[in-house]
């Protein structure tokens, strides 16, 4: 069950990452529209995980490929993860295991990459706050663990944040690399 | 005659008081299963009453090219459930399987539930569980445990472990959805709040929903649509049911009124008779809405017959009338003994426990004591004695001269001998199946309709239920989790397929105990004291240990577990695939069950079935000494008992050709022995007539007449694409047909 919104909140960070870097149009469908990249892009990234009852958010950092056909999540520091994404599901690659589910939510990200802004349209309500646009979750299943995503930086995106219901929030702090430099899988 | 008219103005006018006030609190049902005998078992009782809120579900399919999908998901989520929900019955989206409450359910209990395979981890390798939970905190995906009570995220792990209850769809409230490559599946669970046992309530929600899809395709021509309900076949029975009354009363009234026409050529014998008709039909519904809360809408069906039944009655006394005042005296002890024993008959059925034959018992009953009085009351004093068509009275002196040369070969003596032959034919062949199943009547596309959303959403578990009682909640939920613990090695020695329990989403007590204990020990090693430095915490507190009724507040828990009013609780686990040795393993079991509700009824329609049979036996018993003693009672003993004896043996031959004859359709079930019941009572109303002092022409006339129109009442019955109407029409048209080809032959000469 609650397999369905980790990868719904995967899908929403990359789309972002990829559907937002060039936002720096005022009008919300501009920024919008310019938030598609040439395909693949790659960017490092530094997440930051404050969670209600730790003292002291949990910090992780990796690297992101995004394709036309599969996103690669891969995670170095404190613990190497990595995941594939596909249309056919959500694969950990180093145990093997899919995640149940997986497959609805790598469709819906990978019609995101394609540029399929009505799908965000669909998922989000959309607003600009200075350098940051603001996606709040229009649909109760995301909603009730997300209460909103902000994707900041410009011209460049640089920094994804991640608002939950509960009051954990996540920062991930982007750079873009060279899409040659990760092996994808 | 000024004064026989204004008696007939009030009785009529009382009957129709009696049948307005009467009909202000009937709710009709429409279920074929609700037309069986009440299961006593309080167990089963409860169980079956558990499942009212299951009627009130239904489920829509909808499958529509991917690149629709998105537009058909806002259509529906903007305008179509907006306008369900609007009117009353308000028809609603289930909740019951909404996320919220589960989630919040199990952030009560974090860290108390867990993988079954954590266990194993926590004691012997929780270096992975560590990890699993490390590289859990680090993935961008909602964390909604409390990490300080389940640092270890195992509750949350067990949640999104557990078994989907609609497999495959993706919950977005309040749709389930599932993407394929080219097409996409949207699933709306609903429930009406109707009560679906009323056919008024169900029709509305029905017609409601059928003209929200209407609107879909219209706008959506390629969307692929699916029904699957209770409500759908309820409304499709009823629907099915009134058509057909309507169709075979509306045949049968047809042929009726020709036959009138062109035997009497009189238009008061036509309107005599509908007024009969229609005032015994008023007399039947007035009786049986004062008797009966919920009757049935196939009574209505069986009751068209009661068009047969009357016309015999009219045509005898009618045709009798017109031969003179010797005749009509004659026919009227006929007409009395004929009468009271099929009335008899008719009563006699009321004491059987199917609701059905009870409501039908008392509809026939009053409607025959109707037509009865009238007929011997208004006949004289109407004058309705207008001699039939020449050539109907030729054809049946022609008839009756056959007849009389047949006497010749004494049937007195071989009739018995035939009977007792076709009795011994008839209980060689007899083949009996009374299966419910058979019984279903939905039309096929709607069963298509059902199967097709079982199989894609792979719900379906067949009606086997396991029942675990308990005087308390915790003592039944303690018993329900032992059962629970042995479906696995069930389903691993092929005794089941699959299962559904309660026990798939939570985890007993002391299991949740032994969880937080593991967890315990693991703060006391290096391992697990890191893993918490790691995360800048204290070793969780242990909470206290919940009681069993604690579990009860599972949003699931409604679905599995229901309280019986006085008696404690009743558990349900749902089965698939049971294998018939199952059974002896259950029975080893204290306070577990296994029942099946179809197979319970099948079990009582055969019940029923066989108590019939016996009734019909000991019906023919008595009607062969009441006829001893009453036919024709200035005859000797001797010749009483003849007479009786031809009229007993003519009925077991033409119930037994009848019922070979419908072995052929079908094997037998309790509804042919319904129509057994008319054939019996029709038989002896023949062979009275005539065995009695009437002239056997005259006799001829009227019982030809009455047998044409009853075979056709009956025989159209036989078309039904209901089952049970199918089976009861033809073992009554065959024998009536066997039974007017044969009482002519009794002979009442010594």
């Amino acid at each position: 069950m609650i397999w369905r919104y980790i990868g719904t909140s995967i899908v929403c960070i990359v789309s972002l990452v990829t559907g937002s870097s060039q936002a720096s149009e005022t009008s919300i469908e501009t920024f919008m529209a310019a938030q598609k990249v040439p395909l693949p892009a790659h960017y490092s990234f530094i997440q930051q995980r404050t969670i209600q009852g730790l003292p002291r958010p949990l910090t992780s950092s990796g690297e992101l490929l995004i394709n036309n056909d599969s996103i690669h999540w891969e995670t170095k520091k404190p613990i190497a993860q990595s995941l594939q994404i596909t249309a056919a599901g959500i694969v950990d690659t180093q145990s093997e295991t899919q995640i149940r589910g997986g497959e609805v939510i790598a469709q819906l990200l990978l019609a995101v990459l394609a540029g399929d802004l009505d799908k965000i349209n669909t998922h989000f309500k959309v607003t600009i706050n200075g350098e940051c646009a603001v996606l709040t979750p229009q649909a109760k299943p995301l909603s009730q663990f997300i209460t909103h995503i902000d994707t900041c930086g410009s011209p460049q995106l640089n920094r994804i944040k991640l608002y939950e219901v509960n009051g954990n929030n996540s920062v991930i702090a982007l750079t873009p690399k060279s899409p040659t430099s990760v092996k994808s899988d | 005659m000024r004064a026989t008219v204004i008696k007939l103005v009030l009785a009529i006018s009382l009957l129709v008081i009696l049948l307005v006030v009467g009909n202000r609190h009937v709710q009709w049902q429409s279920s074929l299963l609700h037309t069986l005998p009440q299961d006593t078992n309080p167990l089963h009782q409860a169980y079956q009453n558990s499942q009212q809120p299951n009627e009130q579900q239904f489920l829509l399919w909808l499958h529509i090219p991917a690149e629709q999908s998105e537009s058909l998901v806002a259509h529906l989520r903007k305008r179509v459930l907006p306008q369900l929900a609007a009117e009353q019955p308000a028809i609603k989206p289930n909740e019951q399987l909404a996320i919220e409450s589960l989630i919040s359910f199990y952030q009560a209990h974090a860290g108390s539930f867990g993988p079954t395979a954590a266990y194993d981890q926590l004691a012997n390798q929780p270096e992975q569980l560590i990890t699993a939970a490390q590289q859990r905190l680090q993935q961008p995906s909602p964390i909604w445990v409390d990490l300080q009570h389940d640092p270890l995220l195992l509750t949350q792990s067990y949640v999104e472990q557990l078994p989907d209850m609609l497999v495959g769809f993706h919950y977005e409230a309040p749709l389930y959805l599932r993407s394929g490559q080219q097409n996409n599946e949207i699933l709306l669970v609903l429930t009406s709040g109707a009560d679906a046992l009323s056919q008024t309530e169900a029709q509305r929600v029905v017609e409601r929903v059928e003209l929200q899809l209407q609107g879909i395709q219209q706008q959506f021509p390629a969307v692929e649509l699916a029904r699957s309900g209770f409500i759908f076949h309820a409304a499709a029975a009823a629907n099915q049911a009134k058509h057909e009354m309507s169709l075979f009363g509306g045949l049968s009234m047809l042929f009726v009124l020709i036959m009138l026409v062109g035997v009497f050529r009189s238009l008061r014998h036509l309107a005599f008779t509908l007024f009969v008709l229609t005032t015994a039909s008023a007399a039947g519904f007035s009786a049986v809405f004062w008797l009966f809360d919920s009757p049935h809408v196939l009574m209505l069906v069986f009751a068209t017959t009661i068009i047969g039944l009357c016309i015999d009655y009219v045509f005898h006394a009618c045709i009798a009338a017109s031969h003179g005042e010797k005749s009509w005296r004659a026919i009227v002890p006929a007409l009395w003994l004929g009468g009271i024993t099929t009335i008899a008959g008719y009563i006699l059925l009321t004491f059987l426990a199917l609701p059905l034959l009870q409501q039908l018992g008392v509809f026939m009953a009053a409607a025959l004591a109707t037509v009865l009085t009238l007929v011997v009351y208004c006949v004289p004093r109407f004058q309705l004695n207008t001699p039939t068509h020449p050539n109907w009275g030729r054809l049946h002196h022609q008839l009756a001269r056959g007849y009389a040369r047949l006497h010749q070969f004494r049937p007195q003596y071989w009739l018995p001998l035939v009977a007792i032959v076709v009795g011994l034919i008839m209980n060689s062949q007899f083949v009996a199946n009374d299966s419910v199943r058979q019984l279903a009547s939905s039309p096929p596309n709607l069963v298509q309709q059902e199967q097709q959303i079982r199989r894609v959403t792979a719900t379906h578990f067949d009606a086997d239920v396991l029942l675990i009682h308990g005087n308390s909640a915790e003592v039944m939920l303690q018993r329900y989790a032992a059962v629970a613990n042995l479906l696995p090695q069930w389903q691993a020695q092929g005794l089941i397929t699959r299962w559904q329990s309660f026990f798939d989403y939570v985890q007993p007590p002391q299991q949740q105990h032994e969880l937080q204990q593991l967890q315990h020990q693991l703060w006391q090693t290096s391992a697990g004291a890191d893993y918490l430095h790691w995360l800048g915490i204290t070793v969780p507190v242990q909470p206290e240990a919940q009681p069993w009724s604690a579990l009860l507040n599972h949003p699931l828990a409604s679905l599995f577990v229901y309280p019986e009013s006085t008696k404690g609780y009743l558990g349900v686990i749902r089965l698939s695939g049971v294998q018939p040795e199952l059974t002896s393993y259950i029975q080893e079991i204290a306070h577990a069950e296994h029942f099946n509700p179809l197979t319970q009824a099948s079990s009582a329609l055969g019940q029923y079935r066989v108590q019939l049979q016996w009734w019909l036996i000991a019906l023919i018993g008595l009607a062969w000494v009441v006829l001893a003693l009453r036919i024709k009672s200035q005859a000797s003993l001797a010749q009483r008992i003849a007479l009786s004896t031809q009229v007993i043996s003519i009925i077991i031959i033409a119930l037994g050709g009848a019922l070979s004859l419908a072995l052929v359709a079908q094997s037998l079930n309790v509804f042919h022995f319904v129509g057994a019941i008319l054939v019996v009572v029709l038989g002896l109303d023949y062979g009275i007539f005539c065995a009695s002092n009437v002239h056997r022409e005259h006799v001829l006339q009227a019982l030809s007449l009455s047998a044409l129109t009853t075979a056709i009442a009956f025989g159209v019955l036989s078309f039904s694409s209901t089952p049970a109407i199918a089976a009861f029409g033809h073992v009554v048209l065959w024998g009536v047909l066997f039974s007017a080809l044969l009482t002519p032959l009794i002979t009442n000469k010594k």
